[in-house]
This record gives structure tokens, sequence and C-alpha cells, in this order.
């Protein structure tokens, strides 16, 4: 009889062992992702925020914040990505097909649609069971009034707000520190702000050593995707580039907010020393425009070629930059990526040839590309006619 | 009743009404001056700071001005101060013949839901590239603009060949359609992505620097063609006002009147839309001065109409130069502004000359 | 001369007028068209001035311009425009006298205005006027037009007792001296006892009769049609008036 009752308890005990061996493997998880603690941080909105770092389920509340994340997990950013929003597909399908190339499985990331500053599906979102959510703080307000902060706490799904588009000169370093925080990358977190630091203070530098007199610049925004002129930057965004550029943009004098239209005959009384076109490829929205195709892997005659359309503007006539030539196009999608550095260095080469000839944006951002993100570098985001040739 | 007495009451009848014409003609002429000056003050009003001296010098002897100055006047000023004054003109006759046909003192292109489609149209391009037609890139808004507003005019056309079609069913089908294509919009500016949307309400508050030669020359000649036809017509088109019976009682065929009327209203409303944008209240306000300074004779309303669109066009144009220095304010911003005031003391006053 | 042959009309589906055969009634006549409500009256003069479709036929001869013979004054009166009056007796008139204003179409409305006694009202807005003037208005617009056949759809109902009778005066002066046929539609009996060379009675649709003011105003047209019990007699003066008695 007692040798029927160990026989029963063995294989009990052999059972509930087996029973217990997945939870054994959980507990011990192989791979790259370290074991998760709690941590409080205070994101870019100046909330303090309690989540488990490193997360292992984030949301991203807009494409974009992709381009970040990427540099700082270049070798599987999407490890860590549960789902996101798709308005990075339609926004900058250029970036968009160089991600898809090197990670085809992008295509079948769990995914919801929208603007980037409206609402995310939160049903979408739950489903998901992230460990984080990543909103851009333009969409503070939205989501304030849909209380949509407390509901994810509700499932204990944390919110963070981060901003590389609002006030990018500000926020984009901080929201680098706080995702390589939440990622569990802080030592990269702070290469990448230390490599941008260091391609912003090239050119900062040297404008504080020479203080160069500063040329008036028309920044023409979106051109050749309508047929109006001449729309412009405020003194934010790109007018803010124009500036630490060694530039005054004149647009900062006339229009109120980020983004305005400026008469023609202001942008002639004004006789802007250099012209800037932001541009891309915009066959989808306008067939056979007046746009210049920039962006990665653009042929470098057929930018050229469309940028000398634009010296033909009216608005342009007699101005100082048409005898100079100081005609320049540079990728439109620099108003929204973290990538400004690279948009501020070739400003700052063709503002000041002289003051910046060993300067090679070009090369920086090649490096960048090197260093920090699984695409490969392709030139072609940006095209001049003046001398000083890219 | 003796002969001589019968006479003298004649000639006062007779005489008064001449008399009245008279005034009538005086008012015409006046808004000719007016929108002259008007004129010449949007030639005048710039960034580039001219004097009245040089900007009339570079108009009248263009070859002998400096370079810089003639670009301005004549390249980038000229064609939007004349667009204002022909776009004027184009929504203010539609507005006037649109009240006149329907018998409604409230509508105009603006209430009848052509300008709500033709900014639907533009929408569709501005955010998709699509295009209703095969056009050269460059025109596909306009084109689009100008095919969804004849659509909804012909919409409101078939709706009123139904039997027992009312006046004002058709308003209130205009009304249903105005809401429609703002939806329309909406879902729109959903899916667009960020630049189209500041595209597509930019485009939605009109603006005259889409204006280029061109352009200006078609909404001319589309002004030009119908405004001698509807003065052709005028004696018919005046009667409508005093209700289609007896309209029909003087064998005015009035179905037909009305179809051909609504196309050429419809085509000088689409066309200005599709070419500057929604520009409001110039087709509901415009007319309605008119119709205070002059009666509703169409001999006079027409033209009265006309020139009182050009003139608050002009001045609004002034307006948005010297508002905002340098910058572009959208022009439909301030006739809006203008024109809203001027439609609520209209809605409340209540006299009876205006009606 | 006006005559018709089986005129008839229809809204939808159901006949309003059917198989209509007026004789033939002739300029210099005043003709008085009677009935109940919705016997027809309305729709036979629209069918009259050609702006209703229909089956039959409507024979006018011996005019000068068939499109312009005919003027026809509706029932509804009460339309108004920033117009005066002289203004819209002038569009009647221009309705039928070319493109250019010309001195005769001013002076064509002064005297259809003084006409009918109405000059002092030349320079008043539509608009302000009683309803009264403007069925002078309605009626000064038909003659501005010099027509030859005048088809009045009760142009009274609004007027006084006096302006009434005035008004008659002026319509059988237009037939008799003017030679115009005048067919009008009359609820008054009375004024068509006492100004009316011929009476027709329609009655559901129908013509019920035709004939002289007291061969139509008979007691058993009247309550056939009418459905009250009436006489036609002669008064103290040896006048013929319409006695009513009952309704039935």
């Amino acid at each position: 009889m007692t040798e029927h009752r160990s026989l029963l308890h063995a294989a009990v005990i052999t059972l509930v062992l087996i029973a217990l061996l997945p939870t054994a493997a959980f507990a011990v998880e192989p791979g790259l992702t370290q074991t998760q603690a709690p941590v409080t941080l205070t994101d870019i909105a100046g909330r303090q925020v309690t989540l488990h770092a490193p997360v292992k389920r984030m949301l991203l509340g807009e494409g974009r914040q992709l381009y970040l994340i990427a540099s700082l997990e270049p070798r599987n950013p999407l490890a860590h990505v549960v789902a996101w929003r798709t308005d990075l597909i339609a926004a900058d399908p250029a970036t968009y097909a160089q991600y898809l190339k090197v990670f085809p499985e992008l295509a079948k990331l769990p995914s919801f649609r929208g603007q980037e500053d409206s609402l995310i599906d939160i049903e979408s979102a739950i489903i998901q069971k992230p460990d984080v959510v990543l909103l851009n703080l333009e969409a503070m307000q939205a989501n304030k009034d849909a209380n949509y902060i407390e509901k994810l706490a509700a499932l204990n799904i944390p919110v963070v707000y981060v901003d590389f588009r609002h006030r990018p000169l500000e926020n984009t370093e901080p929201t680098i520190r706080l995702l390589g925080k939440i990622m569990g990358r802080e030592a990269r977190a702070e290469e990448i702000i230390a490599f941008r630091r260091q391609a912003m203070a090239a050119v900062a530098n040297v404008l504080a050593a020479k203080q160069p007199k500063r040329a008036n610049v028309f920044v023409e925004r979106i051109g050749g995707y309508s047929q109006d002129c001449c729309l412009s930057f405020g003194a934010e965004n790109f007018g803010k580039y124009v500036e630490l550029a060694g530039g005054h943009n004149i647009g900062s004098d006339i229009i109120p907010s980020t983004f305005g239209q400026i008469n023609p005959e202001q942008v002639i009384v004004a006789d802007p020393a250099h012209v800037v076109v932001t541009s891309a490829d915009w066959q989808a929205y306008v067939p056979g425009g007046h746009w210049i195709p920039l962006g990665p892997g653009a042929d470098p005659r057929l930018t050229r070629k469309k940028l000398e359309w634009f010296t033909t503007r009216d608005a342009y006539t007699g101005i100082a930059a048409k005898k100079t030539q100081n005609f320049h196009g540079i990728w439109h999608q620099f108003y929204n990526s973290p990538y400004e550095f690279f948009a501020v260095q070739q400003l700052a080469k063709w503002f000041h040839p002289d003051l910046f000839a060993d300067l090679d944006p070009n090369a920086t951002f090649a490096e960048y590309h090197r260093r920090f993100l699984p695409i490969d570098y392709r030139p072609g985001y940006s095209v001049s006619l003046s001398d000083s040739q890219q | 009743m003796t002969d001589v007495h019968t006479k003298a009451l004649s000639l006062t009848g007779r005489d008064a009404y001449q008399a009245l014409s008279a005034r009538r003609w005086i008012v015409l002429l006046m808004l000719v001056v007016g929108v002259c000056i008007a004129l010449v003050g949007d030639l005048s009003t710039g960034p580039a700071s001219y004097s009245l001296g040089d900007v009339v010098r570079t108009l009248v002897l263009p070859a002998k001005a400096d370079a810089q100055m003639r670009v301005i006047v004549w390249s980038i000023r000229m064609p939007s101060a004349l667009m204002g004054v022909v776009v004027g003109m184009a929504l203010a006759i539609g507005g006037a013949q649109m009240q006149t046909i329907l018998n409604n003192p409230l509508a105009s292109p603006f209430t009848l839901g052509i300008s709500a489609g033709a900014s639907f149209g533009a929408a569709l391009a501005l955010a998709f590239g699509v295009a209703l037609i095969p056009v050269a890139g460059d025109y596909i808004v306009a084109a689009n603009a100008f095919v969804v507003a004849m659509a909804t005019a012909f919409l409101i056309h078939l709706a009123s060949l139904r039997r027992g079609a009312s006046i004002q069913m058709i308003v209130l089908l205009g009304i249903a359609l105005v809401f429609s294509f703002n939806t329309a919009l909406a879902i729109t500016q959903y899916f667009a992505a960020e630049q189209a949307v500041a595209a597509i309400v930019f485009w939605t508050m009109g603006s005259l620097t889409k204006a280029t030669w061109p352009k200006l020359a078609i909404t001319a000649i589309v002004v030009g063609v119908t405004l001698p036809v509807f003065l052709r017509r005028r004696w018919q088109l005046t009667a409508l006002r005093l209700g289609e019976a007896r309209a029909a009682s003087f064998g005015i065929p009035v179905r037909r009147l009305r179809l051909e009327t609504l196309i050429l209203v419809s085509l000088l409303s689409a066309i200005p839309v599709a070419f500057v944008g929604t520009i409001g209240f110039i087709g509901l306000v415009g007319p309605h001065i008119a119709r205070m300074m002059v009666g509703e004779d169409q001999r006079f309303l027409l033209p009265a109409s006309a020139l009182t669109g050009a003139l608050i066009m002009s001045s609004s144009s002034i307006l948005t130069k010297i508002l905002v220095p340098g910058a572009v304010l959208p022009i439909g911003i301030v006739t809006s502004a203008i024109g809203l005031p001027v439609f609520l003391y209209l809605i409340l006053r209540s006299g009876r000359d205006i009606w | 001369m006006l005559s018709t042959h089986h005129l008839g009309a229809s809204f939808g589906s159901r006949q309003v007028l059917r198989d209509v055969t007026l004789p033939p009634c002739h300029g210099g006549e005043v003709v008085a068209v009677i009935g109940p409500n919705a016997a027809g009256k309305s729709t036979l003069f629209r069918r009259l001035a050609a702006i209703l479709p229909g089956p039959g036929e409507c024979r006018l001869e011996g005019v000068r311009d068939p499109d312009r013979a005919v003027a026809y004054m509706p029932q509804d009166q009460t339309a108004s425009a920033v117009l005066t009056v002289f203004e819209s007796v002038l569009l009647a008139r221009k309705q039928v006298s070319g493109w250019r204003l010309e001195k005769s179409d001013l002076m064509a409305v002064d005297q259809a205005l003084a006409a009918l006694d109405m000059s002092d009202l030349a320079n008043e807005i539509l608009s302000e006027l009683s309803g009264g003037q403007r069925q002078l208005v309605g009626l000064a617009q038909c003659l501005v037009r010099e027509p030859q056949v005048l088809l009045l759809d009760e142009p009274t109902s609004a007027l006084d007792m006096h302006r009434q009778l005035e008004a008659m005066r002026q319509v059988r002066r237009l037939a008799h001296d003017d030679g115009m046929l005048v067919l009008i539609a009359l609820h008054h009996l009375d004024l068509a006892l006492k100004f009316a060379d011929k009476v027709a009675i329609l009655y559901d649709g129908t013509l019920h009769d035709f004939g002289t003011a007291a061969g139509v105003l008979t007691p058993e047209n009247l309550a056939a049609t009418f459905r009250i019990r009436a006489r036609v007699e002669s008064c103290s003066q040896g006048k013929p008036h319409l006695i009513v008695d009952d309704a039935i």
C-alpha cells in the first residue's frame, strides 16, 4: 500500500514540476533584455511618470518616433515596438521605403491611422498591452479632453510625452535622453546627444567667433506644392534653423506663427541674398508639378534642373539672390524630424561658404547613419545653384 | 376727370419715373468712380511703398519705369487687383440673379452649396492629387473645383424640374448640400497630410494672390458674355420678382428662363471660386446693397450689383494689405468680416424697401 | 372672337376641367364666368391664356397679333417687390414692346394708370399698397399691353363697393367702347347681373350653362351649381337683382 502512495507522490511532484517548468523559463529570459525595474521620470510635458524600464512593448503614437527608436536600437528597432501610427508612410514615403527594405516586418506591424496630433485609437492601444504609450506633445490637449491618460492608467499603461517637432531645438535632446532611459539605452542616448551637439557646435562656435553679417534669407515653404506664392516660415522651425546658420529669416518678422504666406512684393522689397526652397517628391499630390524631388537618393541633375525653375518666379525679380545665383533647395521633411543638425550645417555652408569651407554636412549625416541608424545614407537631401556646390 | 387734369397727372407719373431713372444713373456713375478709385488704391498699396505718382507713371508708361517697380505693379499687383474687380462682379451678378430666379433674399452661390462643392473638389486635389478631369498639374485644383461646382448646380436644377418643386424646396436643398459638402470636406481633411490640410484651409478662405493673367482672362470673358445676355432679358427677369404666377401670366416661359439663368449663374459662381477659392458674402450682400440704392429693375440692379461687388472686393483687398503688412491675409476673412454685420443689419431691419 | 372646343386640363391624376366648349364670344362683349369654389374658373382662364397645357382647342380669330392678343390677370396679386407702381406697369408693357425703352412705353403706362384713376399712386412702392390697390395695379398691367382679349380672374374681390362698381364700369367701357372681349370671373353674382352681356356657369369642371344673364341665372341653375335657393326679381326701380333666400 505505501509503495503505491509513494509512487503517487512522485507522480504528483513530477507533474507539478513539469507544470512549473514554463514558469521557470519565464523567470530567466534569454536575449538582450534586462530585468525590468520600476523607474520614475519626468517627461517632456513635465509630468512624473512611473513605468517599468526597460520597456518591452512600446506603442508609438507617431510614426516618426521610429527615427529615434531606430537610433537607439539600430539592430532591431522593432523588437520592442508593438504598434505604431501610420502617418509616416504618407508623410515621408522615401524614408519609410528605406526602413521597409531593411525591416520588411515593418509592413505587418499592427497600426492605427489618423493625424499626428489627433487621438490614437485607444482600443487598438489597449489590446496591444503596451508597457508605455509614447505620445506627441501636440496631442496633449486632445488627450486631456478625452481623459486618455486616466483611462490608460486604469489599466496600468503609462503615457509618456515626447517632442521633436513642436520646439525641436529645446525638446529633442531631452526626448532622446528620456527614450534612452525607458529603453535601457542611456549610454547610447548620450552618444547621440553628444554627436548632435557637436554637429551644431561646429556651426555655432564659428559664428560666435567670426560674428559675420547676417544676410536676408527667404525660405520658400513647400515650393512647387501649390501655385501660390510665397509660403514661408515664421520664427520657428526652418526660420530658427536659418538664424542658427547665421542668416536672417525674412518670415520671422512678418509671419506671426510657424507657417504662413508672404506677399510676393514683400519678398522683392526685402531683397534676400539667399532663397531656400523646401521641397520633396510630391508626384502623388501634384503630378507634374514644379516641386523638387529631394530626399534620400535623389538625382542631383534632376533636382538642380527643377531648382532652376524657381529663379524665374515673379517674386524673385531683381533680388540679390538672383544676381549671385544663391538659390538652394532642401528636403522639406527636415521641418519635422530629429535631424535638423544636417539642415543647419547645410544652411550655414550656403550662407557663409568661406567660413565653413571645411564643413561637410553630407559627411556628418553619413556618419550619423553609420553610427546610429540601421539604414544606409543616400545623399540627395539638398541642392544648390550657387558656386559653392555641395 | 377733364382732359387737362388727366394730362397734368400723366406728366407727373412719367416725369417722376424719369427723375427716378436719372437718380439711378447717377448712382451707377458714382459706383463706377468708386470702383476706379478703389482699383487705383489697390494698385498703390503694398509692402513696396510707392507713391501714387510713381504707380500712375508705371501704369501709363511701363517701358520707362524702373524694372522692379514695373514687375511689382504689372506682374504682382495688377493681376490680383483686376481679379478682385472681376471676381467681385461675377459673384455679385451671380448672387443677384440667384435671388431673382429663386425669389429668395437669402439665395447666393454660398447658400446653395455651389461654393461648398467647389471647396470639396479643390480639397480632393490638394489632399490626394485626385483629378476629376484630365488637365495639366497646375490646373487640377481649379478644374476639380469647377467640375464639382457645376455638378452641384446641375443637381439643383434637376431638383427644380420635379413636379411640385417649390422655391422653398430648392433653397432647403441648397442648405442640405452645404452641410453635405462640409462633411465631405471634413472627412477629406481627416485623411490628408498636414501640409495638405493647411493648403485646404487656406483655399477655403480665398486669396487673390492666386490670380494669374490667364485666370483673369477667363473670368473676365465669362462676365463679359453673361452680362449682356442678362441685360437682354432684363424685363423678363425683373418680372420674375412679381411671382411665378404673374410672370407666367405675362407669357414668360418661367421654367426655361430659370434653367438658362441657373446655368449662367453656375458659371459665374463656379469659375471665380475655382480660381481664387471661396470668397463669401459678396454674392449675398452685394446685390442687397445695390437693391437698396437702385431698386429691383434689372436695368439698374445688374450693373449696380456688379459694381458694388467689385467695390467691396477691391476695398477688402486694400484692407488685407493694410491690416497685416507683408503677409497674405486671406481675403475671404475680410469680406466675411465686412459682410456679416451688413447681413445681420439687413435681416433685422424691418424696413420695406429692401426686398 | 374666341371659342373653345372640348377644352380640358388636369393636375396629376385629377381632371380639373372637362370638355369645355364655349360658343363664340366676340369683341365688345363682357362675359362673366361664375361658379362655386373649385369649379375650375381659374384653370379655364389659364388654359385660355395658354400657360397651362391640356387637351382641347382654343380658337382665336380676327386678332392683330395672336401672341399678344390675350392678357391674363391672375387671382393672386399678393406679390411685392422693390418696384414702384409705375415701374411694375412698365414691366408688363415691356413684355410685349421690345427691348429698348421708348417714350411711347412711358405714355402708355401713364394712360393705363389714368384710366383706372391711379395716377397718384404712380410712385408708391408695391409692397406698401393695400390689397385693393394691388388688384388695380394688376388690372393696369393687363391694360397697358393693349390686348384684344382680357381674362380677369376675380379682379375686384378686395375692392370696396365704390371701387368695385367703378372697376366694373371700366371693364364695360373697355368692352363696349374699345372693342375688347372681356372674360371676367366673379363671385358677386349681382355684378354679373348688372354688367355682363353673357354669363357662363362652370360647375365641377364642366360648362353647366351659357347665355344671357337672365337666361342663365335661373333658380334651377343656382340650386344645382351654387346650392342656394335664389331668384332674380326686379326691384322697385325695375332693375333685376339677385335675391338669395337660403342655402340648400
